[in-house]
This record gives structure tokens, sequence and C-alpha cells, in this order.
């Protein structure tokens, strides 16, 4: 079987319950008594642990089972939650993703190194976990062996400490079948075995039936049954192992101890929600093994048909399983069940996709587009109105493949929210500081790949504000705050955009303190004329740093130019509005996604232009008879509001004559409005955008391209990039076509 | 293969050879044809290399046909391999007292 693609489910999936492990680690950190976090961190490791150990990744599989000891105790409530705590167990958390990431399907590669961290945080670990100093001798194994032993096989030797009580002990229960001897067998090498994986307690012989046997004792036939109490830390399935070879020339009940049961009972009501026969349950847990199952589905299934069924809960305490574990596995069941028939009608499935497969899919829902367009042209020319209409309802429905295909690839930007709990958590400590950070709009979805390119900027801008925006508390407190700062992360929906903004309730920015650092670094002369806009986005021109103090987390000065240039390339803006000493926003405004848009088609000397529907408000025609009658200095009158206006033709240097009436787009962008001239409006258009190659570069105000339905090029305009230029032009800096 | 040693006041089963599967059978024919049941004994296992359960089970068969006949296993004299047998098994020539019960 080729490993390949299972252990590449198992790599995502562990980074998965990795990501659930942090969250709920920090949700803990906050709130200690939340018993369900507890449950799902236990969870996650037990998972990871669980995958690991059927790949044999034992390393892995050796230091999650320390973490998950510690966390056991947590759920037994025997230790007591705090940051302490909660930091070990991130970093352990942190760990295994190291451990994750060193296998693969050639087994794990543990560095030195790696083995040594590990021994470092079972350290760590060791006061919290119930063996106490043992830890230390028996986590030894993990980084000697860097992969060659399982923990669960150590043994707790008499002299290592206390033996623990006789409800600690595994009971196993031997009877041999006669012919034992007589197939090679020597019942006595079994028990001599077994004393490998613990401590054997007792053994008490039984021989009511050699005593039985009388006369007719047959010396090479086997009498002798043996009941062994066992302490051992080893599992269920480790002990049935030693049986292995003679396991069909005996019976082997084993039964695990009293501690043993607490935990199958605690594992089993840990267990997600799973339509799981009893048998399985009770597998999973490690409370039967699956030799112990076989044989009582083999019992199950030798009752005669019209007898009665019996069922497999009866038939388990036979076995030696703890009548209480299969209670409560019955009750998992139970619960499971009416769990899951609630569920089942709301609940959505979901499935993996290959992120390629969806990307090439869109393309061809991109060429579908383009080729319908050209379609609708065609019929439009034939002037036959029942393919006009059909073309009209093919339309409708590319429309709707291409909103549900671009939908395929949003993701909600929760996750990304998520990670920015751990990250405001240590920077906290690390800065002494007290901040908490609350976040809003997880559910707001925008694209993958839009996603992905955002954390590095907001992360500067999440460092940004702890580092130089939220003061200490001394400071706070004299500043009548309260004593921690507050630091959100929100995200929402505003037309056709989405917006993230990072704000804080700190010092906000110093005017003056920008303008004398930017006159320092020779960004500008004066601040004279400036507005407070614009002083305030000089801390996006590169060089600046307004830090007093260098520090580690940020302050270089060369982080707030690569994010701006960051959400630049997506298309995006980011607005900075900055309340001094009550704090600052960061208003990051990106477009819902890079492939198909739905466009404003315009024509300007006979060329078409596309601009982005979502920041147009409205046309108006430029005429005696309109709200708009004259153009004065670049400016407009538009019901009272005075708005700039932006001449395409002298922007694309077009020789012809106007036509006699132009039109004005009335654009939006951000918190600006403007005026875009041009000849003539061809309406709304599905716009699919194609890259535009490298000799653009230059050209802000271009957003890409698109090729019509007729096969023509129109180029698609950006209307932040228009703005800008406009201002460049005002200032005497034109970076237009002439 | 096994001597039976008889004096005035003492009897004592020496077995001379390995006590496993592969000597059981003849052991065993040895003991029905050696040994009679007339007092008290004694084993002795100090020659034994080798020691299996069905070698413990003859050690048991010979407590269980004494009783039988009204007397008893006084002691056992052990080689290295048979006293970890009977270690390991927790076994010792008292514990057998407590079989009696079982015999029927």
């Amino acid at each position: 079987m080729d490993l390949d693609p299972v252990i590449q489910t198992f790599l995502i999936e562990a980074k998965e319950q990795l990501e659930e492990m942090e969250e709920k680690l920090l949700s803990l950190e906050q709130d200690p008594g939340d018993i369900e976090a507890v449950n799902a961190v236990f969870r996650a490791a037990h998972t990871i642990k669980g995958s690991g150990g059927m790949f044999g990744f034992e390393h892995l599989v050796a230091f999650t089972h320390e973490v998950e000891s510690v966390l056991m105790r947590m759920r037994k409530e025997e230790l007591a939650i705090d940051q302490l705590l909660i930091s070990v167990l991130l970093s352990c958390s942190d760990h295994i993703r190291v451990l994750v990431d060193c296998t693969g399907a050639d087994g794990e590669k543990i560095s030195e190194q790696t083995a040594q961290v590990s021994q470092a945080l079972v350290d760590k670990l060791s006061p919290y976990s119930a063996k106490g100093g043992q830890a230390h001798e028996q986590s030894g194994q993990i980084s000697q062996q860097g992969g060659s032993g399982t923990p669960d096989k150590s043994e707790p030797g008499s002299e290592q400490g206390q033996p623990g009580t006789v409800s600690d002990n595994w009971h196993i229960s031997l009877r041999f079948n006669a012919s034992v001897l007589k197939n090679g067998m020597d019942p006595l090498s079994f028990i001599r075995f077994l004393a490998t994986v613990g401590d054997i307690k007792s053994v008490h012989t039984l021989a009511d039936k050699l005593a039985a046997a009388g006369e007719a004792f047959d010396p090479e036939d086997c009498y002798l049954g043996f009941e062994v109490q066992l302490y051992s830390r080893a599992e269920r399935k480790d002990i049935e192992e030693v049986f292995e070879f003679v396991r069909d020339d005996c019976t082997l009940t084993i039964i695990a101890p009293h501690s043993k049961t607490e935990e199958y009972i605690a594992l089993i009501n840990s267990l997600a929600d799973d339509d799981a026969k009893l048998g399985q349950i009770l597998l999973q847990v490690g409370a039967l093994t699956p030799k112990e199952l076989e044989s009582v589905l083999q019992t199950q299934m030798a009752v005669p048909e019209e007898e009665e069924p019996v069922k497999v809960g009866e038939l388990l305490p036979a076995q030696g399983v703890d009548k209480q574990v299969v209670d409560s596995a019955l009750n998992k069941q139970k619960q499971s069940r009416e769990r899951q028939a609630k569920a089942k009608a709301s609940e959505s499935t979901s499935m993996r996709i290959d992120a390629e497969k969806l990307d090439s899919l869109i393309n061809l829902v991109g060429e579908l587009v383009i080729a319908q367009a050209n379609s609708a042209l065609l019929a439009k020319q034939s002037h036959i109105s029942n393919l006009i209409d059909a073309m009209a309802s093919t339309s409708n429905l590319i429309e709707s493949i291409r909103d549900n295909c671009l939908k395929l690839r949003m993701v909600p930007i929760g996750q990304t929210f998520s990670r920015f709990q751990r990250v405001v958590r240590d920077i906290s400590l690390e800065l002494d500081k007290d901040i908490r950070l609350t976040t809003s709009g997880e559910d707001t979805e925008l694209d993958k790949s839009m996603v992905e390119k955002l954390v590095d900027p907001l992360m500067h801008l999440v460092r940004n504000s702890m580092d130089h925006g939220i003061e200490n508390s001394a400071q706070r407190v004299a500043a009548g705050k309260p004593e921690y700062g507050q630091l959100a992360l929100r995200a929402y929906h505003d037309s056709g955009n989405i917006v993230i903004e990072v704000s804080d309730d700190g010092q906000g920015i110093t005017k003056e303190k920008v303008i004398k650092k930017a006159i320092e670094n020779g960004l500008i002369k004066s601040s004279k004329g400036m507005a407070d806009y614009d002083i305030y986005r000089l801390i996006f021109e590169p060089g600046f740093s307004t830090a007093e103090t260098i520090s580690n987390i940020s302050g270089r000065g060369v982080g707030m130019d690569v994010v701006k240039q960051n959400i630049e390339q997506l298309k995006g803006s980011i607005e900075i509005d900055s309340r001094p000493g009550l704090g600052l926003t960061m208003r990051i405004r990106v477009p819902l996604t890079l492939a198909i848009i739905d466009g404003f088609l315009m024509e300007i000397s006979g060329s078409q232009y596309v601009l982005p529907l979502n920041s147009v408000i409205e046309c108006l025609e430029l005429s005696e008879s309109s709200d708009i009658k004259e153009i004065t200095n670049n400016l407009i009158n538009l019901r009272g509001e005075v708005l700039p206006i932006i001449r395409l033709r002298e922007l694309f240097a077009c020789r012809d004559r106007a036509p006699q009436r132009q039109n004005i787009i009335v654009v939006r962008y951000g918190n600006r409005k403007g005026g875009v001239v041009i000849d003539r409006s061809l309406g709304e258009y599905q716009t699919v955008i194609k890259p535009l190659s490298n000799i653009f570069k230059g050209l802000e105000w271009l957003a890409g391209s698109t090729i019509l339905g007729s096969g023509e090029v129109a180029m698609i305009l950006d209307v932040a990039g228009l703005f800008k230029n406009a201002d460049l032009q005002a200032s005497g800096k034109n970076t237009g076509l002439y | 293969m096994l001597t039976v040693i008889t004096s005035q006041d003492k009897k004592e089963v020496v077995f001379e050879s390995d006590m496993t599967i592969y000597e059981a059978a003849a052991l065993y024919q040895e003991i029905t044809e050696k040994l009679t049941f007339d007092a008290n004994f004694t084993v002795n296992l100090t020659q034994v290399g080798e020691i299996d359960i069905s070698g413990i089970q003859l050690i048991f068969q010979l407590y269980f046909l004494a009783q039988s006949h009204d007397f008893t296993l006084t002691h056992i004299s052990h080689s290295e391999a048979s006293s970890q047998a009977f270690e390991l098994l927790q076994l010792d020539v008292k514990s057998f007292d407590q079989y009696l019960d079982t015999k029927v």
C-alpha cells in the first residue's frame, strides 16, 4: 500500500489538532475552569499520539504520551491550571508540531537537538506528572532511544517507588489448553516474558484440574492455570501481545486495574461523537484488544439463529472488561447517536480538495465567462430574439456558477485571527505588558490566497500596536486608562471589499513626533500644508521609524513600508485612524477576490475600459440638463459636494476629439470620493482579471486586463491608483503616459 | 533419570535429568514404577538443568499422590533453574497445602 497519501492526511490532521490544542490552551489560560477545553486539548494530544503510533512514529508517540499524562491529571482536576503550566504545554504543543514535521513516508527523523528539546520539555513537565521524580528516569528513554521504544513498556520497578495497591494491578487469568505443551509452548516462558512488561506482584497457580485428574494424569498434558497480578503502565494491547504465540492454546482474560478503568471511562467520555459500535469504542480507548473483540463477536455469531441474539455488551465482562467501562461506552454510544441524529439535518459535511484542482476549475470558469460574453455578443448581432433570450438565461446560470466557484476558495478569517491569540500572549509576556486581544467578524470570508498573504502585514501591525502603541501599565494608569491594554482585530464586508481593522487603546500616533522624524529622515522639508491624513501616511515611507527604543519585536523602520507594499499587491489599501492619547486603528481594505470581478464597462476614445463595479456610486451625464453642468479646475459640484475629477482622456493622451456629451462616473475608494470623466458608459460586465506584463508595472492606475467577448482587450482601472496619480499630478509629479 | 533413596527415617526422590515435556512421560513412568507412598518424602531437584510447566506439574502430581496416601511432600531442594521457576510462580512446599481444598 502506498502510505504517502495516508501520511499526508496524518500530517494535515495532526496540524489541525495542534491548532485546536493551542487555541484551547489559550482559552484555558483565560478560564482555567473550562473542563471542555481541557477535554479538547487532551483529545487532540490523544489523537496525535494514536495516529502517530499507527505509523510507528515512536518518538512523537513517546513525547505526546508524556504530555498526555499531564493532561490526564488536569482532567482529573489533580492539577491546578496556571499560566506556568499553560506556557509549558504551549511549548510542548509547539514541539509536537516540530516532531510532526520530522515525520514522513520514510519514518521519523529526529535530530539529536530535537531529542534534547524533547528531553528538556519532559523535564519541565515532570513536576506536573503523577510520577514526579520517576518521570526523569523514565523519560530518559525518549532521547536515548531516538524513537525505538514505547514509554508504555517502561517498568515501574518496586525499587523506584510505590508498587501500587492491588487495585492498581492488572489481573491476568490464564487457562491453557491441555495440548499446549505438546504444541511446543511452555506457559512458564510466557509468564517469564510477562515480567518484562511490568512487575509481577503475585502468581497464583491453579491446580484443581490436576488434582481432579488422579489416575488419569497424562504428564504431557497441561493441567495448570494461573492468576497473575501485574503492576504495569503498559496498555492492554501490550499485555495481550505477550501471549501472542500461545493465543490459540489458551483462554486469556485481562482485567484492567482500577486506575485504568477510570482512564478508560474518561477517554470514552472525551471521544468525539461518532457512530461507533460498542466494540469499536472500547477498542479505540484501549479497553479491549482486537483479538478480544474478535472472540466476543465469534461468540455472538455462534448463538443459534432461533435463540435470542446476545448483545456484545453482555459478553464483554467475560473478557475482563470492567462493567463500568462497558456502561460508559454504552452511554457514550447512546449520546453520540442522539447528538448525531440532531446534527445530521443541519450538519454540512466537508471534504478536502486539492487547491490546484480548484484553481484550474476557476480558470476554466473564467474562460467560460469570456466565451459566454462572445456568444452573447454574437446573439445580439444576429437579432434573433429567441437566441438572445436563451443566451440571457445561460448568462445568469454562468454568473451563478462563477459566484459559487469563487465561494469555494473563500475561507473564514477566523482561523487567522485565532493565530494571533498566541502571538499576543507571547509578546505580552515578552514586553511585560498586560494586553488582551478581542476579535470579531471571524466568519467574514475571503479568498484563501488573500488570507495567507494578509498574515504577515497583520502580524506586523499587531506587533507594532503592542510594542509602540500600548503603553506599560504605569503609563496607562497615569493616563486614566485601564491597567491592561486592549487590542482588537475586526473583519467585515464593506461595499465589495473586506475591511480588517487592527485597533488598540494605546497612545496613538503623535503628529508632531511623525513630522519631526520625517524631517530628520529627509522625507519632507516641512509639514506646512499637509493634511493630518498625509502626515500619518508618512509612517509607511521606507526608513521611517518613530520608536524611541528599537526592540526586537518591531521598530527597525523596515516594516511599515513592507506592510503597505504587501497590501497594495493585494489591490488593497491601508488607512490610519489615530486618536492621539486614545488609540490607533489601522484599517486594511482588500478586494474579496483576485480572480473575477463585477466590472463597469466604459469607452474612451474608441477603447474599452473596466472599473470595478463595487467602487462605482453613480453615473451622470455632463450636460446642461444634468446635475453636473461643468467642470471647474478639475472639480465638480455634485449636489453641494465638491469632488475632484479625473479626466481619462488626458491621462491616456487621447488626441481625437471628445464626444459632445461626456459622462461622469462617481466612484468611491475608502473614505474618498471622486469623479471619472469618460466618453460612454457600456454597463455592467463580468470581468475575468488577467495579469499585466511587467511593462505596465509602473502604472499604478492599471489593475489588470480582461478579454472581452469580442476578443478585444480592455484595461481594468484601479480606482485607488487613479486618485493617487491625480494627487501626484496636482503636485507636479505626473506618472501618466506623457 | 530418577532415583528414590529410602533410609530409615527419610525418603528422597532425586530427579537426575531435565524436567521438560521431552522427559515428562518417561519420568512419570519411573515415578509410578519406583515410588511407593508409604512415608513422607522430600524431592531433590539439585541436578535439574531445565524445567518447564510439565516438570512443575510432576512435582504437584507427586504431592497429590502422597496426599491421597495420607503422606506428604515435606521439602524440595532446588537447582538454580528449578529455584527460578518456583520463585516466578511463587510456589513452595508450604504453599502446596492450599491446593488440598481443591482436591476432589
